[in-house]
């Protein structure tokens, strides 16, 4: 029995003895690890990724309306202002003929 | 060409003046019309989009809100004076006070002012021609001389009375 456990020893330190790996086997190996890369981390960043865009899209168009309701709100402003003053010269024009003709 | 036009400027209560329903009427039958409300918040943004004019500012500051409502017609006739005198009535003439009525031919301008005691102050100005009407109301402090200081302001065309009146003076 003791001679058959021996031989059983052995053989299974034979089996496993250590060995250096064959010449290139890293680079093998490493070469595999780049041609297939892991690609399950990014539906991960999905929701980071479309917050983002939300957020900026939401900022330029926010900036975009107040942008356009500010020129407006400015143009309606000079359009009343020189009507304004159009008619206040108006008003003082005729007030100048008057005193033209009375004269 | 003959213009009618109805300028106005109300205060103390900041109310606009109420539009009877016959200028619905007028703006189908103009070949141009303005509407303008701006009440104090728009007229704080216009007011910082404007860069370099400062008496412009200055007044788009000092106003609690502009009015405007003009309305250009092909042809004289097309409005009823009854239509201004119907917005005039609106004026409580206990507390306004008219500052300015001239008249030319087929021209009208009135001019009523409130003191800014208790309100906010303002004016209320009628000019009329026969194929322009057209009406302000400005609620606040309002400098007339200023106003009528106000030339070449930027994007903004001279309009055709003002050329004929230029005209009339050469």
């Amino acid at each position: 029995m003791d001679a058959k456990y021996e031989e059983l020893g052995n053989n299974l330190r034979l089996a496993l003895k250590r060995e250096d790996a064959p010449d290139g086997f890293a680079t093998r190996v490493l070469e595999r690890v780049e041609v297939r890369p892991r690609w399950d981390w990014w539906p991960r960043l999905v929701p980071a990724i479309a917050l983002a865009l939300i957020v900026a899209t939401s900022s330029a168009g926010f900036r975009a309306v107040k942008q356009r309701r500010g020129e407006e709100a400015r143009e309606q402003a000079i359009v009343a202002l020189t009507l304004t003053s159009e008619k206040l010269q108006m008003a003082r024009a005729i007030i100048f003929r008057h005193r033209e003709e009375s004269k | 060409m003959k213009r009618l036009i109805v300028f106005a400027a109300i205060a103390a209560s900041a109310q606009p003046l109420k539009f009877p329903a016959s200028f619905e009427a007028l703006e189908k039958k103009a070949t141009e019309s303005v509407d303008i409300s701006l009440d104090k918040s728009m007229l704080g943004t216009a007011s910082s989009f404007i860069a370099n004019e400062v008496d412009v500012k200055k007044m788009l500051n000092n106003a609690e809100a502009v009015y405007v409502r003009s309305f250009q017609f092909a042809k004289p006739g097309e409005y009823q004076m009854s239509d201004v005198i119907a917005l005039r009535n609106q004026l409580d003439m206990t507390k306004w006070k008219r500052v300015m009525s001239v008249k030319e031919d087929d021209e009208m301008v009135e001019i009523y002012m409130m003191p800014s005691g208790a309100g906010p102050g303002g004016f209320v100005m009628f000019a009329a021609e026969p194929e322009e009407l057209t009406i302000v109301q400005i609620v606040g402090s309002v400098n007339l001389n200023d106003l009528s200081k106000l030339q070449g302001l930027p994007g903004v065309k001279k309009t055709k009375p003002l050329k004929k009146l230029e005209k009339r003076e050469e």
